[in-house]
């Protein structure tokens, strides 16, 4: 049976043989896992062989739309994609907008599994049912953004791209994918595990229609949805400035990522904020398929290295490759926002990488010697260096590819103790000293110090940010709500941004696919994709569980020394206490280990027997 | 002596901000003191205005110094951001 929303099947290729197959999408998995992230949770877990090694032929990658992406409605264009990560050994995935999800629909799959390793340098080119392997010619070794413009030179302009750049090829840790020329996969280095496979694009291209399960329904509602999205107070306000508008705000709170994390407020925001971006760089705005809000700002930038054409750039960009590395100019940061892309490094983990590397060598931990020239904070040409290296896997540039953890590592001193990250994945743009539901949430967040699980800031201001009772309950309400549309296969940022209601998905939902799920029922999905992704990296990495749930020592033992947040930590007591309240609420052991009982309940029993075999769960 | 004018405004919130606004966020008539900007009438109101980022009045964007004028219809802009 063919649900309204899904395309019936899922592609699986074997790049090592070129082979591919294509199986039907089961009942239970549409059931118990909805799509996108759901299906990337149940595939991985599935597929890959307890303890493969993230570069290996074992290991795979999961691209899945969603039942809702490319129908008609609001914010319909989103892709999860995931893979064991090479960044954390844990569960990793990333999400990605533009207009390569819905294609993968078009093409008449929900999800596409890739395993193996390619002879040589290809793409994966899929239109329809015929899946080839290409050699990758001459965009070996191009730029993301190079690459795609050659490639729809080769193929049409109406295939839909996804590639990797040289950072994906030399196998950084945080090499993203990307696609429609300045979206990104930037998390948990996907690209990487792209590069190691040989695999430097997958091209896509269909012509189906999406069955719809009540045709007339859904489209009435889905244009009802729209005058809502464009009727909204917040629409004006907040579409021509998109995510870089809470700038200052997030620097008024005092919890902006400034010279690595060691303060939380940045003196030049006023040069990078909003109103910098609309005034002196931004061209037009650029949004996904089926956007009423579109988010990107497309731009252009002159600086004294030269001018640049960049989509962006946003807020995570802003604030790590902005006050993290101390540029007050909003032209520097589209700048550097631009060598990233063309680079595919993810902006958020390579402006990690920049603030470490320049506070260590202003901390005397690394020499001009060992570096090849000299950090410094605020320097364009620093920061620029820094990436291209770390692209090329070149001196200092081989060290920080690996992500700060391990570089710290390497690097020695205390400089683990402001290498910001948790699971070994690079902190994104919220300090959160004075944040304790932010806190917790950064510190569980299943994939690494990612904000999007649950950002949960404007609870921690509303409530008292000095105090820590409910702080991990609204993580957790926020960590089911907010992931769920990565599952669906849709933005969030309709509703997170203007305040968009969630009935409506509540309604499209059953309307579109047949499927008679509340939104209790989604959430509940939600909570079992949260708890089998926390297995995953149990059974994936030894040891694991609370230990790999702390903040970077920075956050625990020194006080903000300046600015709105002045004095403010969170101590290790404190943290502990967050972790025993969330993991009590969670059901989960005081080690951080999703308990039986839970486990049974949300239908994920099948992960006792794994998780007892290594020890987690006593008989 | 003659009594100031009275200052009447309308105001919304945007999204998830109207739960920390008394009587919630849906639009509401009030009564401001004169030469009172928007932080002075949300503190009066015992808000925390580190809850909003700025302030839409009759459709032009406003700090939250701006002074509120009668008959200003003022949208109070919260960050619910975060990707
Ligand atoms: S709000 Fe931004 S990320 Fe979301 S669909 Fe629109 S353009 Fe894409």
């Amino acid at each position: 049976m063919t649900l309204g929303g899904y395309m019936g099947k899922i592609l699986h290729v074997d790049l090592t043989t070129g082979e591919s197959l294509t199986v039907p999408t089961g009942e239970d998995l549409i059931r118990d896992y909805v799509g996108g992230r759901g299906f990337v949770a149940k595939l991985l877990w599935d597929l890959v062989p307890p303890g493969t090694e993230p570069f290996s032929e074992d290991n795979i990658v999961v691209i899945a739309p969603g039942p809702l992406t490319g129908v008609y409605m609001p914010g319909s264009g989103k892709v999860h994609m995931g893979t064991k990560s090479p960044a954390t050994g844990c569960y990793g995935d990333s999400n990605m907008g533009g207009h390569f999800s819905p294609e993968i629909k078009y093409a008449g799959y929900d999800a596409i599994v890739i395993k193996g390793k390619a002879p040589e340098p290809s793409i994966l080119v899929i239109d329809e049912d015929s899946v080839r392997l290409e050699g990758a010619g001459d965009v070996w070794g191009a730029g993301a953004i190079t690459a795609e413009k050659r490639l729809k030179e080769r193929l049409g302009e109406d295939f839909q791209i996804a590639v990797i750049g040289p950072a994906g090829e030399n196998l950084v840790k945080y090499a993203c994918i990307s696609h429609d020329f300045g979206r990104q996969a930037g998390r948990t280095g996907i690209g990487a595990v792209w590069g190691w496979k040989n695999l430097k694009a997958v091209c896509v291209r269909g012509s189906r229609s999406i069955p719809i399960a009540k045709p007339r329904e859904a489209f009435d509602k889905a244009k009802e949805m729209y005058a809502t999205c464009y009727g909204k107070p917040g629409f004006k306000a907040w579409t021509p400035y998109g995510t870089a508008e809470v700038v200052n705000w997030v620097n008024k709170v005092g919890a902006f990522p400034t010279r690595n994390f060691s303060e939380t407020y940045f003196e030049g925001h006023e040069g990078i904020n909003g109103q910098a971006l609309v005034d002196r760089v931004k061209l037009i705005d650029k949004g996904c398929f089926g956007c009423p809000t579109p988010c990107g700002k497309y731009s252009k930038a002159k600086t004294s290295l030269g001018e640049v054409r960049v989509e962006g750039p946003e807020y995570e960009t802003i604030a790590l490759l902005g006050g993290n590395v101390a540029l007050s100019q909003i032209e520097e940061v589209a700048y550097a926002n631009a060598v990233a892309d063309e680079l595919g490094l993810d902006t958020i983990s390579g402006g990690n990488a920049a603030g470490f590397a320049i506070e260590c060598f202003k901390k005397g931990l690394l020499t001009e010697e060992q570096v090849g020239r000299v950090l410094d904070w605020g320097d364009l040409a620093s920061v620029v260096y820094l990436l291209e290296k770390i692209a090329k896997r070149e001196g200092i540039g081989d060290i920080l590819a690996d992500g700060v953890k391990a570089a710290s590592e390497r690097i020695g001193g205390d400089s683990e103790r402001f290498a910001i990250q948790v699971k070994g994945l690079e902190w994104s743009g919220y300090e959160a000293r004075w944040a304790p539901s932010m806190m917790i949430s950064y510190m569980t967040c299943d994939v690494g110090a990612h904000h999007n699980r649950s950002w949960a800031i404007t609870h921690d201001v509303a409530t008292g940010r000095d105090n820590l009772e409910g702080k991990s309950e609204k993580a957790i309400e926020l960590q089911h709500i907010r992931p769920l549309f990565d599952a669906l296969g849709l933005c969030r940022l309709q509703w997170v941004e203007i305040g968009f209601e969630l009935e409506n998905y509540a309604e499209v939902f059953p309307l579109v696919t047949g499927i008679e799920a509340r939104w209790e029922d989604l959430l509940r999905v939600s909570e079992r994709i949260w708890n089998l992704t926390r297995a995953f990296s149990a059974r994936e990495v030894d040891g694991f569980g609370r230990l790999w749930d702390y903040p970077p020592r920075r956050f625990m033992e020194e006080p903000v020394p300046s600015g709105p947040a002045e004095g403010k930590v969170l101590t290790r007591e404190q943290c502990d206490h967050l972790l025993d309240d969330y993991y009590d609420r969670r059901g989960w052991t005081r080690e951080g280990i999703p308990g039986e009982d839970k486990l049974e309940e949300l239908g994920l029993g099948f992960v006792i027997p794994e998780l007892t075999r290594r020890g987690y769960i006593l008989k | 002596m003659s009594h100031p004018e009275p200052v009447r405004i309308t105001v919304t919130c945007m999204g998830h901000s109207g739960c920390y606004f008394p009587g919630g966020g849906e639009t509401q008539v009030f009564e401001c003191v004169p030469g009172e900007t928007i932080e002075m009438f949300l503190e009066r109101l015992g808000v925390n205005t580190d809850l909003f980022m700025y302030a839409v009045v009759g459709g032009e964007k406003r700090e939250l110094s701006h002074v509120l004028r009668d008959g200003d219809d003022v949208l109070l802009v919260s960050p619910l951001m975060g990707g």
